[in-house]
């Protein structure tokens, strides 16, 4: 809890977290999520590529938009919903086509990743709300987590790149050893012109 | 030694040797911004991508910004994206719809026509003795267009678009032209980097067919193992400097996508406007200098010069304008998937490119070691029965990346605009439909 000094002998209250906008979330909630979000880094991070992609359900998507440079007034206020547009994206993929990547990954022929890069997820401001249908009511065991990302890759010889961006995952629940599953996962990059040759690591 | 010899040495594009000095020189480099971008007519847009009065995009030509802009009349008008009082960017956004352009440095604000309308205390500052008239944005020199793909040239004296599209119009009236709608730009622009130069882009789409085996052996020859065996096509090599690797018989780089289907259904059409020779194929070209496209893909892209060992790459989706909105999004998602800085065919492009550009920067042995240019030398034919330009009866070789250095030396090397000796002869076309008629006859069925 914060307290703050008092002021001319009045108590002053503490700022208020649900003020921000963000509901109240169980602590043991919070730990499994961000939990989940430890050991998927760790799967990518050992090049575990395949255990990675089960963490995707038959039916995900995999999706990273492109980011605009455009007058405030003729942005939309959020990006990432022109995907049910026709906007050109980085990645939109399915689990089909997100198999396809991993296929690929272990083909012994992906120059890009082989050798293969060395990278670093560092997965932030994991924030969760619990999944609703427009009418308020509550859909169980899902989750809609927002969290920041740095992920800091190096290949070869001297070659660096540091991405920062967010996730939106939609997760659910899930009986097995990994406690969830990623339903949906939209990636916001936060940068117009990619700034790296490729983008041949997941986020 | 002088420039122009240094130059003549470097590219011997007849025997099929370049020096690397070309990809990584500093004093090459500006040479080129000036007199190869400053003079030869530059990919800007397409139709679709200003579609309304005072839509604007922002692009380069060479090193330089340059906004592009729909008038009222639907001309597309081309200015440098510079302020006319200390060169500050007038505009910002990336593309969008705007009446009046504010320079945010001190307020002069421009109209769509690139007129200084608005210069702030123009009593208080300037005694109203500025003459706004004469401050306007600086246009380019020409702007002109090919059925919807719009171009720009500093150069007053370059030859009309047409002339230097030359026997390219041919192999583009196969990709623009296969629908009676023609195409389309999906909205967004796929933009990312490499530390290289951009001739090693260009060069590659224009003819380097070589490399898909290799280089995308995880990708086109994982996925669909028949796509790159047994490869039916041409080359052809034009003396204005563009390529194309054809490839016969297909339509798509995955035979059993939705848009397989589609383009499938669309056969009899496209062999009636285009005729069998160009209908069902795919493959890569490059307009010269920078521009180049992937019909099988829906691709099409720019490459942006950023320094001698740097460019971007500008990447777009491109669609039939009729298609049904399921097949456009079809071919969203799937050129998502191949292309693009995460595209599972193009990560592979970028990490040979950013490689070799690393080595050229601190190398010196590296940069004296001549690369071979001399696939299908001495295969090729200027008088095919089928096709126009050079042309090789086979898929690898690289006579166009001759070609293209044959050109890029002349610009180089040349105080004017360098006019080659007229086109072969027109061409009489088999019985293909309108379009296809001789290279004049496009043009005059598009003017019309
Ligand atoms: S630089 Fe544009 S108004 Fe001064
Ligand atoms: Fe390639």
């Amino acid at each position: 809890m914060l307290t703050l000094p008092e002021q001319s002998g009045r108590a002053r209250s503490a700022p208020k977290f649900r003020s921000l906008g963000l509901p109240p979330v169980a602590p043991e909630l919070q730990r499994a999520v961000e939990h989940f979000y430890h050991g998927e880094a760790e799967l990518l991070d050992d090049w575990e590529w395949r255990a990675w992609v089960e963490l995707f359900t038959a039916d995900a998507h995999y999706r990273m938009p492109i980011r605009r440079n455009r007058l405030r007034r003729q942005r939309k206020t959020d990006e990432a919903d022109d995907l049910g547009g026709l906007e050109v994206a980085h990645v939109d993929d399915d689990r089909t086509s997100l198999d396809m990547r991993i296929q690929q990954l272990e083909s012994g022929m992906h120059w890009a990743e082989d050798p293969p890069s060395r990278s670093r997820h560092l997965v932030t401001n994991v924030r969760v709300k619990a999944a609703a249908l427009d009418d308020g009511t509550p859909v169980e065991g899902e989750y809609h987590v927002r969290s920041n990302f740095l992920v800091y890759r190096n290949r070869l010889e001297a070659e660096v790149d540091v991405w920062a961006g967010e996730r939106r995952d939609v997760l659910r629940a899930d009986d097995g050893a990994t406690g969830f599953r990623i339903a949906d996962r939209i990636v916001l990059l936060d940068q117009n012109l990619v700034l790296s040759k490729n983008l041949s690591v997941f986020f | 030694m002088d420039i122009n010899d240094r130059l003549q040495e470097l590219v011997d594009w007849e025997h099929g040797l370049i020096g690397p000095e070309i990809f990584i020189d500093d004093a090459i480099y500006r040479r080129e911004l000036e007199a190869l971008f400053g003079r030869a007519w530059l990919f800007i847009a397409h139709d679709s991508m200003l579609a309304a009065p005072g839509d604007f995009l922002n692009t380069y030509m060479g090193g330089d910004p340059v906004l592009a802009i729909r008038q009222k009349d639907m001309s597309v008008r081309v200015f440098l994206n510079a302020c006319r009082h200390r060169g500050m960017k007038i505009c910002r956004a990336e593309d969008g719809n705007a009446r009046t352009f504010m320079c945010t440095y001190h307020g002069w604000t421009y109209n769509t026509a690139g007129e200084l309308i608005n210069v702030p205390n123009l009593d208080t500052a300037y005694f109203n003795e500025l003459d706004q008239k004469r401050w306007g944005l600086v246009e380019v020199a020409q702007v002109a267009q090919y059925k919807g793909l719009w171009f720009a040239t500093f150069d007053p004296t370059a030859p009309p678009l047409e002339e230097f599209l030359g026997d390219m119009l041919y192999y583009i009236d196969a990709w623009v032209d296969r629908t009676p709608g023609g195409i389309e730009v999906l909205p967004g622009v796929v933009k990312w980097t490499i530390h290289g130069n951009w001739k090693l882009g260009a060069e590659q789409f224009g003819g380097d067919g070589y490399h898909a085996v290799i280089t995308h052996a995880s990708s086109l020859g994982t996925f669909d193992p028949s796509f790159l065996r047994d490869i039916k096509g041409i080359e052809f090599a034009s003396r204005q400097g563009h390529g194309y690797s054809m490839i016969f018989d297909r339509m798509t780089r995955f035979a059993d996508d939705p848009l397989g289907r589609y383009n499938q259904e669309q056969v009899p059409e496209r062999l009636e406007r285009l005729g069998p020779d160009r209908a069902n194929t795919v493959g890569n070209f490059t307009v010269f200098p920078n521009l180049s496209g992937l019909p099988g893909s829906a691709n099409l892209r720019m490459w942006h010069p950023k320094g001698p060992n740097e460019f971007e790459i500008w990447s777009w989706t491109i669609v039939d304008k009729d298609a049904p909105e399921e097949v456009k999004r079809a071919q969203r998602t799937s050129a998502a998937f191949t292309e693009g800085a995460a595209g599972v065919v193009e990560t592979d492009d970028g990490e040979n490119w950013d490689l070799i550009g690393q080595m050229l920067e601190r190398g010196v042995q590296t940069r004296k070691m001549a690369w071979n240019y001399q696939m299908g030398h001495g295969h090729e034919t200027d008088h095919d029965p089928v096709y126009p330009g050079r042309v090789l009866r086979n898929y690898f070789g690289e006579g166009p990346q001759r070609a293209f250095y044959r050109r890029w030396l002349e610009f180089m090397t040349s105080d004017e605009w360098p006019r080659t000796a007229p086109a072969e002869p027109e061409r009489v076309e088999h019985e293909a439909g309108e379009l296809a008629l001789s290279r004049k006859g496009a043009l005059r069925a598009d003017a019309s």
